[in-house]
């Protein structure tokens, strides 16, 4: 087993039947925190599984820490897995289920009922350790789940859609959990389907879509790779008719729309335009105010890569 | 970090796994909704069955008992027992999605399997012992020490034998209580009523053996009648009105295993489906969708 904490990917699919869950994936992720992103059915809760040793890879290897993970209870000690599905007790109180579950990594009871009260309380559910998890809301048991991954301290995080049904307050603090999670070393997957969780809570994302990963990277670097899919750009300048003008001459300009916001260029050379724009401020007299990139955000992104 | 996390030992996890099995099995509102109906069922064949005037065959309460803790408890009510008690203890994991919970802990897979089957026996023999004590008491009848002292191991024995074959069928199969309960009511009953050896491909047959082999001196000391069905000879034509089952004439049967045989027997069964179980449970994808 190795020191620090990683997650490797090589060549692994999936299938479901005659329906290809994931289709030969090779990644690695290390410490830090990495955002999976991709549309419902795209394969982030199949990949999730094959990393907590749940399911196996038809093809391909996988390695979590070193060792396969597939029913390799050793391993488990440094995995803390949030699952999508509210699983829960009936009429089980927060704290005992807590308890019960890190006393399956080897604590005694006393050991145990501390550290699943701390879980608790840095979850956010100090308040509710006494209350029925049956009887919390969504974004409660998100908060519980959470606390079930955090309390024997592991240092690989699986979070899989773990704001669905958190209320703004309690994504900033789920988010500041992740983020001293990934300070202290661990290497944190966190799910999602919803772009902007993902942008916030991820530097580095994952873009998976039909079992295949798309693309990896930041945000800047992904829309970088994708330079021959086309960039809209806003100019906007008083001098607008004769700026589209000029720009209508230029090469990988595709199209030119006028709005009340601006110009609307779409081009598949952002830097040929960015060239053009500027001799047209220093050769002419025409007035430029600002030229603003209008898809290098994560929405813009994904759109690309999945359509 | 991790290195706070204390060493893998073997069997790891057992302990705990098998108390939570225990407080969810052994739940107020599940003993009341399992318990009480098979305890008013056994008592009202108790009061109503023993003693009665059954056509064909001489009144003997004594027989009565006999056949009835032979017949309806072992052949149905224990098997029941099993399955309400220890069957369904990971399948309800399965279905609630608990269960993932566990997979990602430091709990071998094997271990997991083991821990909730055990945690399903004493409560199962517990209810058994109940159910058979409770058709004994019902029956009015002056049942004697040692007899009492029976019961809990003819409970525990069909509770570890059929128990272990219907934790395996039932956690290994999305529709396990559909066969397990096939298995009771038309199986069980097929294979007693068969001729010959085929007798013993019943699991309840072994157990039976047991509980035969236990209590059938205590019963042919109260009764004659017992010892005659014990000992059927075709030329003996006042016993001809029995059948040891539904389908079965009495001089069909095929004699039981002693007692240790038996108990063999029953062991050897619950070994084969607990190893095969949870060998197929730790090979097993767990795709736990919503």
């Amino acid at each position: 087993m190795s020191g620090a904490p990683s997650i490797e990917l090589q060549g692994v699919s999936r299938w479901y039947g005659e329906v290809l869950g994931l289709n030969e994936v090779t990644i690695t992720f290390g410490p830090g925190v990495t955002g999976l992103l991709g549309p419902n059915g795209a394969g982030k809760s199949t990949l999730l599984k094959i990393v907590c040793g749940m399911l196996r890879p038809d093809l391909g290897r996988v390695s979590v820490c070193g060792e396969a993970p597939f029913n390799h209870a050793a391993i488990m000690r440094r995995i803390g897995l949030c699952p999508e599905q509210d699983a829960v007790y009936p009429r089980a109180p927060a704290w005992p289920v807590v308890t019960y579950l890190t006393r399956l990594h080897g604590f005694t009871a006393v050991e145990a009922r501390s550290r699943a009260r701390h879980a608790l309380e840095r979850a956010g559910l100090g308040e509710f350790l006494d209350r029925s998890v049956a009887g919390f809301s969504k974004g409660m048991r998100q908060r519980f789940k959470l606390a079930q991954a955090l309390a024997h301290d592991p240092d690989v995080f699986v979070l899989d859609e773990p704001l669905n049904g958190l209320d703004p307050p309690g994504r900033a603090q789920y988010g500041e959990v992740i983020q001293e999670l990934a300070d202290e070393g661990c290497c944190v997957l966190v799910s999602s389907h919803i772009l902007h969780e993902v942008d916030a809570l991820a530097r580095r994302i994952v873009v998976l879509n039909a079992g295949r990963v798309l693309a990896e990277g930041t945000a800047r670097e992904i829309r970088e790779d994708l330079a021959h899919f086309p960039l809209q750009v806003r100019i906007t300048s008083p001098d607008g008719r004769r700026v589209a003008a000029a720009l209508a001459a230029e090469d990988g300009v595709e199209r030119l729309e006028r709005t009340s916001d601006g110009l609307v260029v779409l081009t598949r050379d952002a830097a040929a335009l960015l060239d053009c724009v500027a001799r047209l401020t220093t050769e002419s007299d025409i007035t430029v105010d600002a030229v603003v990139p209008l898809d290098e955000d994560l929405a813009s992104v994904f759109r690309y890569l999945t359509e | 970090m991790t290195t706070s996390s204390p060493r893998l030992r073997p069997l790891a996890g057992f302990g705990p796994v098998c108390a939570c099995g225990l407080r969810l099995t052994c739940s107020w509102r599940r003993l009341l909704a399992t318990g009480l109906p098979v305890l008013a069922l056994c008592w009202v064949l108790g009061d109503r069955y023993v003693g009665a005037h059954h056509q064909g065959r001489p009144a003997d309460a004594w027989l009565d008992l006999w056949m009835l803790l032979d017949q309806a408890l072992l052949g149905y009510l224990v098997p029941l027992v099993a399955l309400l008690t220890i069957a369904s203890g990971l399948r309800v994991e399965m279905g609630r999605k608990t269960l993932v919970y566990h997979l990602v802990r430091p709990v071998s897979r094997t271990t997991l399997f083991l821990a909730r089957f055990v945690s399903g026996v004493l409560p199962s023999t517990l209810l058994g012992t109940l159910a058979l004590a409770t058709t004994c008491l019902a029956s009015g009848l002056a049942i004697p020490a040692a007899l009492w002292l029976t019961l809990p191991v003819t409970a525990f024995v069909g509770a570890v034998t059929v128990g272990a074959f219907y934790y395996t069928v039932t956690t290994l199969f999305r529709g396990g209580m559909i066969i397990a309960l096939a298995y009771t009511f038309v199986f069980e009953s097929l294979f007693a009523g068969t001729r010959g050896a085929m007798q013993k491909a019943s699991i309840m047959f072994h157990v039976r053996g047991v509980h035969h082999g236990l209590t059938d001196d205590l019963f042919t000391e109260q009764s004659a009648n017992v010892l005659a069905a014990l000992n059927p000879k075709p030329d003996l034509g006042d016993i001809n009105w029995m059948s040891v089952s539904m389908f079965q004439e009495l001089r069909e049967r095929v004699a039981y295993d002693p007692p240790a045989t038996a108990a063999l027997v029953c062991l050897g069964i619950a070994v084969a489906a607990l190893l095969y179980g949870a060998y197929r449970f730790s090979q097993r994808d767990f795709p736990l969708k919503d």
